[in-house]
This record gives C-alpha cells, structure tokens and sequence, in this order.
C-alpha cells in the first residue's frame, strides 16, 4: 500500500511545491519530451545535471526517490545485461568469450541516463503537489469531463479496494489456499479471487452513484464555478526557465546531430 | 508489457499519444451517445479500480510466476469504457510506482487497449449471431478476446521495441526475433484466455449483469 503515496511530500514548500500544478504539468512535459528527443549521448550529462538541480530544488527526500526507483531498476538492470554484451559491432574489450561492444555500451548509458533524468521529473511532477490537485489542474486544463471524473473516481478507491484484496488474500491463505502449481483448481480459484474483487467493485459503484445522485451528480453537464487561481509571475518565471531548458537542449541536440 | 520511458524515439511516443487520443475521443463519442453518459462513470472508475488491483495477482508458473494483463476481459466488461478505463489504469500505474512511463503512456495505452476494444467486438458477436446464451459462443469469444487481447498487444510491444531500439541487427535478424518473442507469447495467451473464460463464466453465475454491455 506505501508505494502508492506518491504524494507523501506534497506538502513540503519549494518552489517546485509552489509552483501552480497546471504550468508544472505543461512546463515539465514539454522538458520531459525534449529529454525523450535527444540522442547525443554527449548531452546526458548536462541533462542530469538539470533533472538533479531540480531534484534539489524541490527538497524530497534522497530516500524517496530511491525507493521509486526500486521497481524500475529491473528494467535498467536487464538492459544493461542485453545491451553491451550482445549489440554492436565494435568490441570494446574482450575478456575470453565476452566481448563488450562500445555501441551496445553507448545505447545502454543513453537509455539508462534518458530513463533515470525522465523518472526523476515524473517524481517531481507528480510528487510536489497532491495527486488531487493534479487531476483538478487537468479539469481545468480543459480535459474531457468523463475522463477526469473517471480517473478521480478510481484514485478514490483504488486503496480501498487494494485493502480489499488484500483481505481476501489472506482469508484464502488462511484457508489453505497456497497458488504454488499452474493446474486448473488454482486458475479457477484465482479466478473466482479476481471475479470477486470486480463484483465487489461494481456493487459499491452502484451505491456511490445513488449517493452521487442524491448529491446533485446529474447527467447534464454542470456549471462548473470558476474557482481556478490566476496565475503568480512567480509561476510564469519557472515556466519560461523550464521551456528555455527544453529549447536549449533541443537546440543543442540539432547541432549535434549537425542539422544546425 | 509496460515500455517504460526512455527507451522509444519521440516521434513512437508522439505517435501513440496521437493514437491514444484518437481512440479516446472516439471512445467519448460513443459514451456520450447514451442516454445518460454520466451514469457508466462510476462502475468503470471502480472496475478499473478493480483490474488495476486483480492484476496483481500472480498465477504460478513454477519456478516462477507471472500476472496477467486483463486487457481483454476489461473490453468484455466494459465496453466502451474499456479504452478510458486502460488509460486511466496506465496513468495511474506510472504515477503511483513507476511502472510504465510518462513519455510511453500514449503508446502503451494504444497497444493495451485497441487490442482490448478488439475484444470487446469478439465477444459480442455471439449476440450478432444470435448466440447470447450459448455456452459454446460464449467460451469461444471470451477465451479468443483474452488471448487475442494479450498477444496483439505483445505483437505491437516487441515490433516497436525490436525495429526502434538502435540494435545493430539485419532485417532478418530482426523479424526473426519479433517472431521467436511472439512465440513465446503463445503459452501466456493460452493462460489468459482460459483465465478470461474463467472469470466470465464465474461473472456469469455470480452476477451477469456485469457482462451486459451491448
């Protein structure tokens, strides 16, 4: 249940916290994507260096993010076997039968830098403000109705229904269920497990959506209050730095790749 | 099955949140021509809920075990809501534990749930035909959503990654590896059909209701 707070240090104060989380999300996916555009490995370093300014800058916690990158760290692990031991042309070094090729050496250390500098920034943008003050900047971002109201909906109640499927876990354990052979008995109980979990989920969907009701939840569209805060200058200076870094790496990744 | 972030050139990820968008708003379009577009929200917001948690669960395949992908079932579920439903799961899943990418979303939403919209087509041709309460139909289109579901999306995930990824391998070498990938998909998608027939016939006693989404 713990890795899904995201937002444990929302509450923190920097001036990624206080950043309005609409121009947080524009200004750091435009920075994200100019990231995913470059293909020099000579730039890594200097994104890096970026996505650990902004690191610092927002004052999470080290252990934080390494916990977040636990799960991910298999990927990096299985590209860093794949990739400079079986791709390339140029060996590196050979020690017996293994070759180290410095293609494959160099496709390794761009993926892995790429992947950690874009998962430090979705930390950092999911992490400084309150997942729901993320999905209300996406209402507000003009995001269609349904969707927004769907995903609000789901975060609601995804930890209450983990906690329920964790109960029923440990109700068949302590029934003697253990799932330790693929047979058909355990695909059917598993099944019935899963089945359950989603009649569950469908049966209190109908009480909320009386309850819903009750409250004014109506089919036709509602007049929605313009509650939305202006815009600081404050926010707008983050934002134009955080767009200048993304053109100057785009800049400097068309020098590179000598288009400019 | 989730790409995650970094590894996809930008126009790959450009391209799959244009595809994304594009099944999105035709999904919305088609919500939104019912009587009352609002009323589905709240059991698609729990039921995806409910799939992002049941993925979980782990089936044992000794000496190690893997979990399902439950992209077709959701089709079979929820219809329509299937493809909001996914995005809104993928969202989720690489918000709260980096499972997946922020720059891959677009692309792993499109190859999770246009399979899963596919599905949802199968398994209502037994009503086309006229076979709503035939067990036979309803076995046959349940297990070929769930393995189709599973095994386009495992086409779609391993020829981008195999032909984007700079791997210094031929033509030949690269199809043959799309293949051989593909291959190994086969016993997985066995298992998930048979896991999705399971559920819909468990649905199916327990509460049909679940599976009326015409």
């Amino acid at each position: 249940m713990d890795h899904l707070r995201i937002d444990d240090y929302a509450n923190l104060s920097s001036l990624l916290h206080r950043w309005d989380p609409r121009l947080k999300l524009i200004g750091l996916f435009i920075l994200i994507f100019s990231i995913a555009f470059i293909q020099n490995i000579e730039l890594m370093p200097i994104v890096l260096l970026i996505s650990i300014g902004y690191y610092l800058i927002s004052k999470i916690p080290f252990s934080f993010l390494m916990t977040r990158l636990r799960y991910p760290g298999v990927f990096l692990l299985m590209v860093a076997i794949i990739f400079p031991f079986f791709s390339g042309v140029t060996v590196l070094y050979q020690v017996g039968f293994v070759k180290v090729y410095s293609e494959g050496l160099i496709a390794f250390l761009l993926i892995a830098s790429k992947f950690v500098a874009i998962m430090i920034f979705a930390v950092l943008l999911f992490g400084t403000s309150a997942v729901l003050s993320t999905i209300r900047a996406l209402q507000q971002l003009r995001f269609p109705p349904i969707l927004v109201d769907m995903l609000l909906m789901t975060y609601r109640y995804l930890f209450e229904i983990s906690h329920d499927f964790r109960k029923m876990q440990l109700a068949m354990r302590m029934k003697n269920f253990h799932a330790t052979h693929l047979n058909f008995q355990t695909l059917n109980q598993l099944a019935a497990l899963a089945g359950t979990m989603l009649i569950r989920s469908y049966e209190r969907s109908e009480k909320i959506y009386k309850a819903m009701i009750l409250r004014g939840y109506a089919s036709q569209e509602i007049k929605q209050f313009n509650t939305a805060v202006r815009f600081t200058s404050a926010d707008w200076i983050k934002f134009t730095v955080t767009c200048l870094l993304s053109i100057g790496l785009v800049v400097a990744e068309f020098y590179f790749r000598g288009i400019l | 099955m989730h790409i995650p972030d970094g590894v996809l050139p930008l126009g790959v990820s450009i391209a799959g949140y244009a595809t994304t968008a594009g099944a999105t708003w035709f999904s919305l379009k088609k919500i939104n021509q019912r009587e009352d577009p609002r009323e589905g929200v709240p059991k698609a917001a729990l039921l995806t809920a409910g799939f992002f948690v049941a993925s979980w669960i782990h089936i044992p395949i000794p000496p190690t075990s893997i979990h399902l992908v439950l992209n077709g079932l959701m089709g079979v579920v929820l219809g329509y809501y299937a493809f909001p439903s996914i995005l809104i799961g993928l969202f989720l899943q690489a918000i709260l534990f980096q499972h997946g990418g922020i720059t891959s979303l677009g692309v792993n939403a499109a190859m999770m749930g246009i399979p899963a919209l596919l599905a949802y087509y199968i398994f209502n041709l037994r009503i086309k035909f006229g076979k709503k309460d035939s067990k036979t139909w309803t076995n046959v289109t349940a297990f070929l959503g769930g393995a189709l579901g599973l095994g386009i999306a495992a086409v779609i995930a391993y020829t981008l990654l195999i032909t984007s990824i700079p791997s210094y391998l031929d033509a030949t070498v690269e199809k043959a590896s799309i293949l051989a990938m593909t291959l190994g998909y086969l016993p997985l998608m066995l298992i998930e059909g048979v896991f999705t027939v399971l559920i819909v016939n468990f649905l199916q006693k327990v509460k049909p209701e679940l599976l009326e989404n015409e």
